[in-house]
């Protein structure tokens, strides 16, 4: 709790590039002793973790901003990628990992999830004092398959259901604890236009409205004290109408001297916080982009959409903000008058409305949505350029959490956060093969214990899922998922204790998912 | 300037010279300045002469005998009594059993309460022949029974109407068998080759087995209306679907089923998606009558859904027939009721205006030559227009 | 005669001068073109009654000419001449109470600051389009919930479809509701009561702040006199007491008017349910409430004790605060009242600068709410009024405009709160002098009951209503309740260019609408036109 506290800074400038160490060298040591779980002890078997350098050579580079390289080097330093090109001369001691074959890519970016906590709802409605930091829990298997499909960074945001959640970081996905996993905190308040449950639109925005209202006026009165408290200690009268006393008490004011409570929504009002807007529909778009306009936040506002909200494509296009596109990619209605169903494919819409995108996963779907490079790859084959697609997993959220510095492409001077995929990032057959986070390898698909089990000849495995391993044989991943469950299924009690807590539906899940199937 | 105080007054007149006891004379004429004829078409200076409850003779300008009671309505159109093809009025939530699915000799006669108010409404809204049904909730509910909704109660029941089949979801419950569409149609296939084999049975079931006659079926679903249309092509029978609001969007089969259909309620709030079927339909070939299900909705809905009709691009001829002859056929009395020409029953009303406008105020409703309803009005200075 | 003869000549030639020049002049403008209408019988709602042959002109989005005659002018360009010969023209139809469009998810609450236009979903204009094939031009939405005071309405002018919100004006009237339902207070008695705290609290949270703004004007003339305010040590903690609820400070108003929660008679345990009805229905004019005078002699005492008892305590902590100097010697801050932003809309209600709509049903809801409206002053109206012609009396006392919904029963289902219903309904409150009769398509029309706010109209006209008074019920009556007559409702020279043509008589059952203009825009053409 004091740790989350000591993290809940009013304001989050993130510190320059040339900062520490990145936090996961230091943990190392912690890390190390993670031989419990399986992607760690996947870690733990690598002694390359420690190195200071490390040049992936000969792939080919996809660096997302600039052109690919066919075949090329990226050297990663103290966490960090020194160089990129065609050749690269690497310091004597680098870790060389030949990389012939296979494609060099930014670490995916997940935009918006709220997957990975426990319990993500308070059942207060406004809840901006809330972080995340609390509720992430880092053994969720969440966490493993994001590794193993390339997911580096997510963006993870407090509250599915609610009015304004709380405040959202960006983490990778390892490490044993919440500070550790920490890439970024305080990136942005959870808002949501969309009703939570048991509200209507306009109990929802009257909720708004009284929350800013009370806020204003508990400043003022707050600034009114301060002034008037300033005035005691001087021994001084006051001389001043209230009005101009919240004036020069405003200026006085401090920023520990604000209630915890409010900081956060005060920030947000100053335009010092990013705010994640869910706009489910058309009709909510409109209302969120005024809210924000009028509250001093729409120039720090990413609107996170359903798929009918494409229907206000003009209003998005007008305000200019980025946004974050639902999981499921395509809108479906019935006509009114005929019965015929209609469908969309929204991301065009939006490309074409000329808006940054991010695309989402919908992570327990059986289907190829829990990708985000499927995603990407549906977006070019309904007419999305390559660039736009590849970006929307990866540079556009990380612009969109305030990590475009950092994160989301393949540039001197950023995070190593870096996939070694053994083919194009768009093809379904690929595989993430290694998965370097702040320059430190945390995944390699030959030491991946689960994939190993999955993978397994039936006379090695001592597990009850004989039966299912002859076709998990195929490289297919739709297969080993399924194949997975079914493991689990077959015999609940066999498995370890932390697989059966991840196998609990999380909280909040099944009261969204007749709504959408997305991961928002 | 519509002038109802007048007619009004002619009311007074009619009920201060006992003319409710009209039904008691032989014959009673009555001039009004135009009525509809049996294609809807409107004849002016009309005069209809009634003869013990018939229609003896009507059309313009008829010479009336001597000796005959006339009842001036000259600023009046007389209009067919209408007819609504499915009600349950006097019987709401008295329609069902819950044990069993088929109630193969359950007559709806058995609910007719002939002095419940309903009946009173129904007048109001110028309804004059209804068909009393059973409810959805059975597979096979039993027999129609259709009735008048006034006069001297000996004449109202006119006998039995078409069988009551019901498709629709709520047909099917989990406590008894069938339970789903596929049981239920299987069910009525076992059934009508039962009624094939017994030639002695004439129940109502067994001729409609038989293809004699024809039957209501309600349904709830587009996918009923497809499978029934397969199902009634294989088994030979008339199937003459009931609230199938998608039926436009199965034309086909409904084509198919080469019979009349029932459609409604329709209320303001329905979607065109509902209220455009009949226009489409009609276009198609395929007569429409429309229902209120009074008591369930107010009966008023027959006429003011005809006109929701006409506003979606319904004819006025054809619009009037589906609530007047297109019933009155389904309910096998069209040759009693649902027009005015010669020997037909004297079911009329009197409108203040054009019978589907509904700025026309229904000023009275005659059932067999009777006066059973008059507008309840403040009372206008009374004047002589008797002959 | 013949003087009359001349007269309308030179009038005639005069308008045919004026609109000539009109016409030239309108060549050289931008924006919505100039249209001219002749042949058609117009109906415009306003003084000139029913022109035969009439000529409109719309121009820069407004109505600038409205005659009769007129020639056909030689085509030019800009101008468009409409030849609507044996058809009729009216204003666009208003719907005055509806629920269109509005987002059907999630359950409906009630709450002042519950705003219609939050819910109401811009895209969803198949429903939209329904309506202004139907020539309704501008509707009032109401807020859905059932009980209490469930929020404001917005009025929506049905311009550019893809812009809604231009034309939208949120927060048009307040909406309460009562006897329509289970959902709220369990019993009617809670319901009206509940109804009537609404506004009680909010006159007595309206005086807290009047009284709070006349102390702050004269503690801010005192201290620009130089006046100081001496500050008190950190234990004194002043701000605490500021939290002090408008509510539980009441007092009795500058006029006389009771403005804090009535205090309970003390029989309140034994009185049987018609005594508490009639005691909570009973009017508060000071005097005439018999348990008033009972309970206190004294018009400018503070009511309750127990309502007393708040305002004294902070006497007491100001006179301790003060160090037992003596009242006046020194300046103190005024309380600033705690802020409420139900109370807000409440206000703005009680100040009149927010219509009210009550929706009621029964006749005695009707007459509770009427009492509510005189007792408080409000700009009222009657929504829904279904049993209004069995309190006609009432209702033409109070003045009030009437809206009325579907006027067909839907029979045997939900007949709680429509028991009473009578499509006479409107007859019979115009054969007694209500002046302001409406008909909306009402809670009952759902997203379609907007296409046949005519045919709707064209029933109360089966059922006595004259024509005309059926027509304005939908046109001028109807832009009066929902506040918006200055600028439509009519087709009056100046009020804005929103007009149908149809086929034929606007009521009669076989016309369509032939076009629709919004703003001067045409909006909607019948396919084949």
């Amino acid at each position: 709790m004091t740790s989350a506290i000591g993290e809940m800074a009013m304001i989050q400038k993130q510190t320059p590039i040339d900062r520490r160490r990145p936090a996961l060298v230091r943990q190392m040591p912690v890390a190390l002793v993670l031989v419990g779980l399986a992607v760690m002890s996947v870690l733990a078997t690598d002694r390359t973790a420690t190195a200071q350098s490390i040049l992936l050579q000969g792939g080919k580079i996809i660096p997302v901003v600039g052109d690919t390289i066919e075949k090329g080097d990226v050297l990663i330093k103290n966490g960090f990628i020194e160089a990129v090109g065609e050749k690269v001369d690497a310091p004597f001691d680098a870790t060389v990992v030949d990389c012939t074959n296979k494609v060099v890519f930014p670490g995916m970016f997940d935009a918006h999830t709220w997957r990975g906590m426990d319990q993500p709802n308070e059942s207060p409605p406004v809840t901006p004092f809330l972080n995340v930091y609390d509720a992430i829990d880092p053994s969720q298997l969440f966490f493993e398959d994001s590794l193993r499909d390339g997911v580096l960074s997510i963006h993870i945001a407090p509250g599915d259901d609610t009015v304004i959640g709380g405040m959202s970081r960006v983490v990778h996905p390892i490490g044993l604890t919440p500070s550790e996993m920490t890439t970024a905190s305080d990136i942005a308040l959870k808002l949501s236009i969309t009703p939570k449950s048991g509200f209507d639109r306009m109990r929802q925005m009257a909720t708004f409205r009284e929350t800013f209202r009370k806020l204003d006026e508990d400043m003022k009165a707050l600034a009114e004290k301060t002034y008037e408290d300033q005035l005691r200690k001087d021994g001084k009268d006051l001389d001043v109408p209230p009005e101009e006393a919240q004036k020069r008490g405003r200026e006085l004011l401090k920023p520990e001297d604000v209630p915890e409570k409010d900081r956060n929504l005060l920030a947000l009002t100053q335009g010092k916080v990013r705010a994640f807007v869910h706009c489910d529909k058309a009709m909510d778009v409109a209302t969120g982009i005024r809210l924000a306009k009028e509250h001093g936040f729409f120039d720090q506002t990413v609107f996170v959409l359903g798929t009918e909200a494409f229907k206000a494509a003009d209003a998005l296009k007008a305000a200019g903000r980025p946004v974050v596109l639902d999981a499921q990619l395509i809108h479906v209605e019935t006509d009114p008058l005929t019965g015929d169903e209609k469908e969309t494919f929204v991301p065009k819409i939006i490309d074409d409305a000329g808006l940054e995108f991010a695309l989402l996963r919908n992570w327990g779907s059986a289907m190829g949505e829990r990708y985000l490079w499927y995603q990407a790859a549906r977006c070019v084959r309904e007419g999305v350029s390559r660039e736009h697609a590849l970006k929307a997993i990866t540079l556009w959220p990380a612009e969109m959490s305030g990590l475009g510095h950092r994160l989301g492409s393949l540039e001197v001077g950023k995070d190593a956060n870096v996939v070694v995929l053994t083919g194009d990032p768009l093809d379904m057959q690929s595989w993430v093969d290694k998965a370097y986070v702040q320059g430190i390898e945390v995944y390699e698909r030959s030491e991946d214990i689960r994939l190993k089990r999955l993978f397994a000849e039936p006379a090695d495995e001592q597990g009850p899922s004989t039966s299912a391993e002859g076709e998990a044989a195929t490289e297919d991943n739709h297969e080993i998922h399924k194949n997975e469950y079914k493991d689990k299924d077959a015999n609940p009690d066999d498995k370890p204790r932390r697989e059966r807590r991840e196998g609990r539906r999380p909280r909040g899940e099944r009261r969204r998912r007749p709504r959408d199937e997305s991961g928002e | 300037m519509r002038n109802w105080q007048q007619q009004l007054a002619c009311v007074v007149v009619v009920v201060a010279a006992g003319i409710g006891a009209a039904g008691a004379q032989e014959r009673l004429a009555i001039r009004a300045g135009a009525y509809l004829d049996a294609e809807g078409k409107r004849v002016d200076n009309a005069v209809l002469i009634i003869n013990k409850g018939k229609i003896e003779d009507i059309g313009s300008d008829l010479s009336i005998p001597t000796g005959v009671t006339v009842l001036d309505r000259s600023h009046a159109v007389l209009g067919p009594g209408l007819v609504d093809p499915h009600v349950s009025l006097g019987a709401m939530g008295r329609t069902a059993e819950a044990a069993d699915a088929v109630e193969r000799d359950a007559d709806a006669a058995a609910l007719f309460n002939p002095n419940h108010a309903d009946f009173e409404k129904a007048l109001r809204a110028g309804v004059t022949t209804v068909v009393l049904a059973p409810s959805e909730t059975h597979l096979v509910g039993g027999v129609t029974a259709v009735v008048k909704t006034g006069g001297d109660n000996a004449g109202r029941m006119l006998g039995a109407g078409p069988m009551k089949l019901s498709l629709a979801q709520t047909a099917f419950n989990m406590s008894r068998t069938p339970t789903s569409l596929q049981g239920g149609l299987a069910e009525l296939r076992s059934m009508i080759a039962e009624a094939k084999d017994n030639r002695a049975d004439d129940s109502a079931f067994a001729k409609w087995a038989r293809g004699e006659s024809a039957a209501l079926v309600e349904l709830s679903d587009a996918a009923g209306l497809t499978a029934l249309a397969e199902f009634a092509k294989e088994q030979g029978v008339k199937c003459i679907t009931l609230h199938g609001n998608l039926a436009a969007e199965r034309l086909d089969a409904v084509t198919r089923l080469g019979q009349p259909v029932v459609l409604g309620t329709y209320e303001f709030s329905d979607p065109r998606r509902y209220t455009r079927a009949p226009a489409m339909l009609m276009d198609a070939g395929v007569p429409v009558a429309l229902t209120s299900n009074a008591p369930q909705y107010a009966a008023d809905w027959l006429r003011i859904g005809a006109v929701i009709e006409m506003q979606q691009g319904m004819s006025r001829t054809d619009a009037l027939k589906s609530v007047t002859t297109t019933p009155a056929t389904i309910a096998g009395v069209a040759d009693r009721v649902g027009a005015l020409a010669k020997g037909m029953d004297a079911d009329f009303v009197v409108y203040s205006g054009a019978p589907l406008d509904l700025r026309s105020r229904i000023l009275e409703v005659f059932i067999n030559g009777q006066r059973v309803y008059v507008a309840d009005e403040p009372p206008a200075k009374p004047e002589d227009d008797d002959a | 005669m013949r003087r009359t003869l001349i007269q309308a000549l030179t009038i005639l030639v005069t308008c045919v001068v004026v609109w000539s020049a009109d016409v030239a002049r309108a060549q050289d403008e931008k924006g919505p073109g100039v249209v001219i209408i002749r042949g058609a019988t117009v109906w415009t709602g306003a003084e000139q009654g029913t022109l035969e042959d009439g000529m409109i002109m719309l121009r820069k989005g407004k109505v600038s000419r409205v005659g009769s005659g007129g020639r056909a002018a030689p085509p030019m360009p800009g101008v468009e001449m409409i030849d609507a010969s044996g058809m009729y023209i009216t204003p666009g139809l208003i719907d005055a109470w509806t629920m269109l469009g509005l987002d059907p998810g999630g359950p409906v609450e009630a709450g002042a600051t519950q705003n219609a236009a939050d819910a109401l979903d811009c895209f969803a204009r198949d429903v939209f389009e329904d309506a202004r094939r139907a020539g309704v031009t501008s509707l009032c939405i109401e807020p859905p919930a059932i009980s209490g005071v469930v929020g404001t309405a917005v009025v929506v002018r049905l311009a550019d479809l893809s812009d809604l919100r231009s034309t939208m004006t949120d927060s048009t009237s307040l909406v309460a509701r009562l006897g329509l339902g289970v959902r709220g207070p369990i019993s009617r008695l809670g319901e009206i009561k509940a109804l009537h705290d609404a506004f009680e609290q909010g006159a007595a949270y309206r005086e807290s702040w009047d009284e709070y703004r006349e102390k702050l004007e004269e503690y801010e003339k005192k201290l620009k006199d130089g006046e100081t305010v001496k500050l008190k040590k950190e234990d004194d903690k002043p701000e605490e007491k500021a939290e002090a609820k408008p509510d539980e400070r009441p007092r009795r108003g500058p006029r006389g008017r009771r403005r804090g929660p009535r205090p309970r008679p003390s029989n309140f345990d034994s009185m049987s349910d018609s005594e508490l009805l009639a005691w909570l229905q009973d009017t508060h004019v000071p005097g005439e409430d018999p348990l008033e005078g009972e309970t206190h002699g004294d018009e400018d005492a503070p009511i309750a004790p127990e309502a007393e008892k708040p305002a004294k305590d902070a006497e007491k902590k100001d006179d301790g605060k003060k160090g037992g100097k003596k009242e006046g010697d020194e300046l103190t801050k005024p309380e600033r009242p705690a802020f409420d932003a139900n109370l807000e809309v409440v206000v703005r209600a009680l100040k009149r600068e927010l219509p009210v709509r009550f929706e009621a049903h029964r006749p005695g809801d009707i007459a509770f709410a009427l009492k509510i409206i005189s007792e408080f002053h409000l700009d009222g109206t009657i929504v829904g009024a279904t049993g209004a012609y069995l309190a006609k009396d009432r209702v033409v006392d109070a003045g009030v405009p009437i809206v009325f919904g579907q006027l067909t029963g839907a029979g045997g289902f939900d007949r709680s709160h429509t028991a009473e219903f009578d499509a006479e309904a409107p007859a019979a409150l115009a054969a007694v002098g209500v002046e302001s009769i409406v008909i909306g398509s009402g809670r009952k029309g759902g997203n379609s009951g907007a296409q046949y706010l005519a045919q709707n109209a064209a029933i109360a006209v089966g059922h006595g209503l004259s024509e005309d008074s059926a027509l304005r019920a939908i046109t001028i009556d109807a832009a009066k309740a929902c506040g918006i007559d200055e600028t439509l409702g009519s087709i009056e020279q100046g009020k804005l260019a929103d007009i149908v043509i149809w086929s034929g008589h606007p009521l009669a059952p076989d016309s369509v609408v032939e076009r629709v203009f919004v703003g001067g825009v045409e909006v909607y053409r019948r396919a084949g036109n």
